[in-house]
């Protein structure tokens, strides 16, 4: 190195004091005591005994850890778990069929046997609440899964590409975001004949994926300027295996948190169709059919409305908190 | 171990690229007039203009200039990584093993980046992905280009982290990017490039993002990879402290052209060109302390906007009239020297004590 800066040594030609300045007057330095210097190898960065601190943290592990003991996060999860197994197993919470109505039992009002009261056609009112809980929740998941799935798929595609297939959609997106959900809800379902859990189904995916795909977008467009992209494609990794492997994991995480919120909005769009009569037909049981049925008799029977009111509202509040929990973990710096 | 060892090579045995016929006697990479520009909204960069080298095996050469000069520009193109657009190669040529690179399609290229041209950057914190642990992004390699199993790849990985000498591989080889220290992710980023076994290594400032004993330390281990394998290395740097002790050739970039380029030996001695001398005068010296650092003044012409005749003129401090109407061109000054001035001989014979 010595070798090095006598060679790089500047000329002594050069003025390096300013005129009228008097040189600046360096002091001798103190005498220090010699210098132990290790051996070379000895001080190398490598071989400090740095401890290897536990587990090894990633995001999503450190997200656990901190979900595991954030309260709006249990609540959440709890509210979540308790529609989820009331979807798949109602029986649980209900011995009465649903279907099994009595006329005599016509808006009989709650009591201690039967909790929620009966309907119209004197049906359990509880049972057919339970019941509501899974058309909800199965429109849903369903439809936030697969907006999700064409988010990731269009997004990959439209941020990573660029250029006119970015264009393409982005275009289509700016089309498709003039389309008030329930009233595009409205036209498309009314056109069609038969409408139930999959034609709504289909109509709430396609009015719902363009808010996520742009999500997306800029969550890979700020990815892919990372220097681990760069540095991917200079090993030779393809641009599938970028999009999957390098851009996926580090780019989905506003969408997952998007995702828990709009299962949330899903639902209530689904009961505001059923309730506006293009969602679900009857015999279907749904939350949106129960408060629709129930707002010509609201005054005669209150609880019509009250009962599945309170679980629509129970479930959408679940997955909002679970999305606000979410966010919480997954983006530090907002803490 | 030595087992272990033996597989690994096995592994890094180059793969077959059908269709593309390299030629083992050709030069292991020749850049040749290489112009690169990046079309913006605000005009056109010219990146590299005209810029030509030649990398023999077994060989490093350090390719040196300020921030702006096209060092980087002039690698990317070379690793196929430019984007276009905005970014344009409108002439020249890289030949890797005698095949231009330029003419192959992208499936080909890729095939030969990480395969036998890998590149390492600046900023190993930012070129490892933050969500997956060290050792998985190094099998990675192994796993996408050699369809290697897990487990397998994994025992690579390890013995690769021990090749670069890190230290406890066995432990380290699960932690994340942000577990490791500066000096170890830059070694987990050279592990990486080298998984393959790259016939050529680009480094892109590999130590600039490091204090000065880490940057001695993975000089060292890039110099004695370089000795283990053969392989040939481009530096490139802004520092020319930093390749002093390992590179044999150097070439100085200015507004996207070769200055000067000749042995490393010959550029510190007797550097042809102002602007070397000018970087060399640059250089913080023990004998200097009190006095001022020399810099070169100016800065870096607008590469939209390169100035006429010698595009380092307006800096120059023996600028003459010729200078300003006339571009010098890249003269051979013979022994394999050349420098683009046209006062070289004079430049060289100045006295420097």
């Amino acid at each position: 190195m010595s070798e090095t800066r006598d060679r790089a040594k500047g000329p002594k030609t050069r003025q390096t004091e300013l005129p009228g300045i008097p040189p600046h007057e360096t002091e001798p330095a103190p005498r220090l005591p010699p210098l132990e210097i290790p051996a070379p190898g000895e001080y190398d960065d490598a071989t400090q005994k740095e401890p290897v601190a536990g587990p090894p943290a990633s995001l999503w592990s450190d997200a656990w850890a901190d979900l595991r003991t954030n309260w709006i996060f249990l609540i959440s999860a709890a509210i979540i778990l308790l529609f989820t197994v009331m979807a798949i197993a109602p029986q649980l919470f209900t011995s009465a069929n649903p279907r099994e109505c009595f006329l005599s039992n016509s808006l009989v009002r709650p009591s201690a046997e039967h909790w929620f009261g009966f309907d119209l056609q004197g049906c359990d009112y509880y049972a057919r609440t339970v019941y509501g809980a899974r058309v909800s929740m199965s429109i849903g998941v369903t439809v936030t899964a697969f907006a999700a799935l064409l988010a990731v798929i269009m997004g990959s595609l439209s941020g990573y590409y660029g250029g006119w297939v970015d264009a393409i959609i982005a275009r289509l997106t700016d089309i498709w975001f003039a389309i008030p959900t329930i009233l595009g809800g409205i036209v498309i379902l009314s056109l069609l004949g038969t409408r139930g859990f999959f034609q709504v189904a289909f109509v709430l995916i396609i009015l719902g994926w363009p808010t996520m795909l742009r999500l997306y977008r800029s969550s890979v467009i700020s990815v892919k300027e990372q220097d681990y992209i760069e540095a991917a494609r200079a090993l030779g990794a393809s641009d599938f295996r970028i999009l999957s492997k390098h851009i996926l994991p580090n780019a989905i995480a506003p969408v997952v948190i998007y995702a828990a919120i709009t299962t949330g909005v899903i639902i209530s769009a689904e009961a505001a169709l059923s309730f506006l009569g293009v969602g679900l037909q009857l015999p279907a049981i749904s939350w949106g059919l129960m408060i629709s049925g129930a707002q010509v008799r609201i005054l005669q029977a209150p609880h019509l409305l009250l009962f599945p009111g309170i679980f629509l509202s129970l479930a959408v509040f679940g997955f909002i908190l679970m999305g606000d929990a979410l966010r919480d973990a997954l983006d530090p710096k907002s803490r | 171990m030595v087992a272990d060892g033996q597989l690994l090579e096995e592994q890094q045995i180059v793969a077959d690229i059908s269709g593309v016929n390299f030629d083992p006697e050709a030069p292991l990479l020749e850049v040749d007039d290489l112009h690169v520009e990046f079309r913006l909204r605000e005009g056109v960069v010219h990146a590299n203009n005209g810029v030509s080298y030649t990398l023999n095996k077994g060989e490093t050469l350090a390719i040196v200039g300020e921030s702006g000069s096209g060092k980087t520009v002039s690698a990317q193109a070379v690793m196929g990584i430019i984007d276009t657009p905005p970014g344009y190669i409108t002439k020249g040529a890289a030949r890797f093993r005698g095949v231009d690179l330029f003419t192959l399609d992208e499936e080909e290229r890729r095939a030969i980046r990480g395969e036998r041209i890998a590149m390492i950057f600046q900023d190993a914190l930012t070129a490892l992905n933050p969500v997956f642990p060290v050792g998985w992004q190094i099998a990675e390699m192994f796993r996408s280009h050699r369809g290697t199993s897990r487990a397998e790849a994994r025992k690579y990985a390890i013995e690769l982290l021990e090749r670069v000498r890190i230290p406890g591989a066995k432990e380290r080889v699960d932690s994340y990017p942000h577990e490791f220290s500066g000096g170890m992710r830059q070694r987990a980023m050279i592990a990486m490039a080298l998984a393959l076994g790259p016939e050529v290594l680009i480094a892109d400032e590999p130590t600039t993002a490091l204090d000065v004993t880490v940057q001695a330390q993975i000089m060292e281990l890039l110099d004695s990879l370089q000795g283990e394998t053969g392989m040939g290395l481009i530096l490139i740097t802004h520092d020319l402290a930093v390749i002093a002790e390992v590179a044999d050739r150097a070439m100085v970039m200015y507004a996207g052209e070769a200055f000067e380029s000749g042995t490393i030996d010959e550029i510190f001695e007797s550097p042809a060109n102002p602007y070397t001398l000018g970087l060399m005068e640059s250089i913080a010296t023990p004998e200097q302390k009190g006095g001022r650092l020399i810099p070169i003044e100016g800065s870096p012409p607008d590469l939209r906007n390169i100035p006429r005749g010698c595009p380092f003129h307006p800096r120059c401090r023996f600028r003459q009239e010729i200078c300003v109407e006339e571009e010098p061109a890249l003269r051979e000054l013979g022994g394999g020297r050349a420098s683009k001035c046209h006062f070289a001989e004079e430049v060289v014979k100045l006295d420097r004590s």
